[in-house]
């Protein structure tokens, strides 16, 4: 973003905040949007990608300390201000009276009419202009409400582009939109960039039509910002695997979930026993009898008091640091206090990016509160998504079921710990070679 | 009483001397068939154009405010206010029909501020909250509304009110169709201006905003403006059922939702229809009819004949 010089900025903001009902919804943002830009907010759902394009166009009350659209506050200035600097295409417009496509087109050129005034022959003019441009003007005499989903989506971007080119809002453009018709309103949108050095922010669904088509991409998880700068270089295969929890890798320019790899399956061994059954000491054990094989990840060695794990260490396998990560705070059930030390001893062991060469990566272990998006929960996908490393994961039995349909794991290898042959299985699982590697 | 012809065509004729006859209030000159035309014909047919009119056309904007075709003018209270008050006037002692009609518009404007001050307090701009405080208010003045009817005398005053309740034009002078007037007139300009802007309305609040409307002052003026319409309407003439929810839907039916022509072309029919309902209720029947009967009973047909016939537009 070098080459863009001051002038070129559309939108700018710091610090922006909005609670939604007492809960903070999204945390400090801060960015700026230059014209010429296809920009592309990634995120999972509820992650707060649409609740940012309301409040920067101001259509949710924000808290900033400093908003500014081509030098407007959307909160102060009138929004016929406003709407000739953005236009915005909503998600889904259904409920609407049964307009002709032209009508609803039209609407687009309100900003330019006085209070009282109705569209003139100007404004038919241009609105016939741009269902051209689109190649929807047969589409001019039907009633919005009969179109297809695709139709519609058209219909409104050619109402936001008779509104004003200078900057487009879109949210989640191709939803219900079909294979080819997503690229074309994609393709049709790069074009305003390229153009007419429109400023275009799409909230997005599919890593890869972000990946194809915009210039810049902004990363979101739970109302913040984790990553924002060019496509090649923020699109990792572990950054976005950590963003939906799923294990992706990036080849070339697409991005494609690794469970339908054949590279992937096989590559996970759940080490499967009941709690005090021994995994961790097999673990061990297993450490000890491969000394030439390259380890990394985390154990976790527990005390016992009364047949019940009283109090639980971490362990980073590569560099031998460790911290106490849980305790029970007394003998009896109650339950453990997981301690913000140990998760960041973990999380260092965890880390998916400096990990690449690595031949195994061990997880002790893998429990209910990952189940919950917790613990190491975030770590796991973009582990998943390393091509080399094979994974042996501590789970208890109960939850096998679960683990594997959560990681979209692909034919684990489950071995039980209490199994005699154990120890040889896994490492009969160690030397074998990966299919399709 | 029959009026012949050649008295309506001496009457026109006439027309410039009497209506100076008329101004001075000089009404000895007047022939008995000139007294009936002039003095109770013609305020009746203008005020039924001036309710039809009124009542329809807000109904149409109504129905584009809230985003909703069942909306009905009355949906914020406005019509149960208006009974109340006018019955609370009909069983005042010594109360003449201009009180009652005073009474009955301040409370249809209070039902309103009751709804609007209430959905300003639960701070929330949406459509969907103000039809609820509307159902609140409407359905507290109508509780008052039934208080006042277990109180009447239940062979003078009671009659009354149930008859009022359905709605007649009869009685109609010359003094509350002026009245009425300038407050349709206006209100109707109004409509006129912004109905463009209604198209805009219609598609809720987020939407208004990013076309480049602030939706909040403009939507509380014109449910004022439809407010007071309706209201006059109401206190002069009763409850006229299924015009103002019913019209706009057949317009709407027939030319489709733009507001450019939704707003006049209600406000034609609208006007058409309750002068023809009127001539029905005065004529079918040697005792006049109800208005609020004649409205549903031939609204009623038509629009399910209208909704049969462009199954593929409008709605459905």
């Amino acid at each position: 973003m070098s080459n863009l010089c001051k002038n070129d900025i559309a939108l700018s903001c710091k610090d922006l905040s909005f609670s939604y009902q007492q809960t903070k919804v999204l945390h400090n943002i801060s960015l700026q949007f230059h014209k010429g830009e296809f920009i592309a907010l990634l995120g999972k759902n509820g992650a707060g990608k649409s609740t940012l394009l309301s409040c920067l166009i101001g259509l949710l009350p924000s808290d900033f300390s400093h908003l500014e659209i081509t030098g407007l506050n959307p909160l102060s200035a009138s929004r016929t201000a406003i709407a000739r600097q953005v236009s915005f295409v909503p998600q889904e417009h259904d409920d609407m009276f049964p307009f002709s496509v032209v009508d609803v087109v039209v609407m687009g050129r309100t900003v330019y009419l006085g209070p009282f005034g109705a569209p003139r022959d100007i404004d038919y003019t241009s609105v016939h202009e741009i269902l051209e441009e689109l190649y929807i003007s047969h589409l001019k005499q039907r009633i919005y409400n009969t179109l297809s989903g695709g139709e519609k989506q058209l219909v409104l971007l050619a109402r936001a582009l008779v509104q004003t080119r200078t900057m487009v809002f879109l949210d989640e453009p191709t939803n219900h939109l079909d294979y080819k018709n997503r690229f074309q309103i994609l393709a049709n949108l790069k074009k305003q960039c390229v153009e007419n050095n429109s400023c275009v922010v799409a909230c997005l669904h599919d890593p890869n039509y972000a990946n194809i088509f915009a210039d810049r991409v902004i990363l979101i998880n739970e109302g913040r910002i984790v990553a924002d700068g060019k496509t090649d270089e923020i699109m990792t295969g572990e950054a976005i695997s950590r963003l939906y929890g799923l294990a992706v890798n990036r080849s070339n320019r697409t991005v494609e979930p690794c469970f339908c790899q054949p590279a992937y399956a096989g590559k996970v061994l759940l080490l499967v026993g009941a709690s005090g059954s021994g995994k961790t000491t097999t673990l061990q054990k297993i450490l000890s009898n491969n000394k030439q094989l390259n380890f990394a990840g985390i154990i976790c060695p527990g005390t016992w008091k009364n047949d019940k794990r009283h109090s639980s260490t971490v362990i980073n396998i590569s560099t031998g640091e460790s911290t106490l990560f849980a305790k029970r705070s007394d003998e009896y059930d109650s339950p453990f206090t997981f301690f913000k030390n140990g998760q960041k001893v973990a999380d260092r062991a965890l880390v998916a990016e400096e990990l690449h060469g690595t031949d195994c990566i061990i997880v002790d272990e893998v429990g209910p509160l990952e189940l919950r998006d917790g613990g190491h929960a975030p770590q796991l996908p973009p582990l998943l998504s390393l091509e080399k490393p094979k994974h042996i994961w501590a789970i208890r039995p109960s939850i096998v079921a679960h683990v594997c349909s959560k990681w979209m794991l692909v034919d684990p290898v489950i071995i039980d710990v209490n199994d005699a042959n154990a120890t040889s299985q896994i490492q009969h699982f160690l030397k074998s070679k990966q299919e399709g590697l | 009483m029959d009026v012949s012809p050649q008295v309506i065509a001496t009457t026109l004729i006439n027309l410039p001397t009497t209506a100076a006859d008329l101004v001075a209030g000089n009404y000895e000159n007047l022939s008995e068939s000139e007294r009936v035309l002039l003095l109770i014909r013609f305020p009746r047919i203008l005020l039924a154009l001036l309710v039809g009119c009124g009542l329809s056309v807000s109904g149409a904007v109504y129905q584009g405010l809230f985003r909703n075709p069942l909306v009905s003018p009355d949906i914020l209270g406005v019509a149960a206010g208006c009974t109340f008050g006018a019955t609370l006037g009909l069983l005042l002692p010594g109360s003449d029909f201009t009180l009652v009609r005073i009474c009955s518009f301040i409370a249809g404007l209070a039902a309103v501020s009751l709804a609007l001050t209430m959905a300003k307090v639960v701070h929330s701009s949406q459509t969907v909250v103000l039809v609820l405080t509307g159902i609140i208010s409407g359905s507290l003045f109508h509780a008052f509304f039934m208080i006042l009817k277990t109180v009447a005398d239940p062979y003078n005053q009671l009659p009354a009110i149930v008859f009022w309740v359905m709605g007649s034009l009869s009685g109609t002078s010359w003094v509350d169709t002026l009245q009425l007037l300038p407050i349709i007139l206006g209100g109707y300009a109004c409509f006129h201006l912004f109905r463009f802007r209604l198209n805009i309305l219609s598609l809720g609040d987020s939407q208004a905003k990013t076309l480049g409307v602030n939706p909040k002052g403009l939507r509380l003026f014109l449910i004022s403006v439809s407010s007071l319409m309706i209201a006059v309407c109401v206190a002069s003439c009763g409850q006229v059922s299924w015009v103002g929810l019913v019209i706009p839907h057949i317009v709407r039916t027939i030319i489709g939702p733009d507001h450019r022509m939704l707003v006049p072309c209600s406000a034609l029919l609208g006007a058409t229809f309750l002068l023809l309902a009127d001539d029905i209720a005065r004529s079918a029947f040697s005792s006049e009819l109800p208005l609020g009967v004649i409205t549903s009973l031939v609204g009623a047909p038509i629009f399910a004949w209208l909704l049969y016939h462009n199954k593929n537009r409008g709605w459905t």
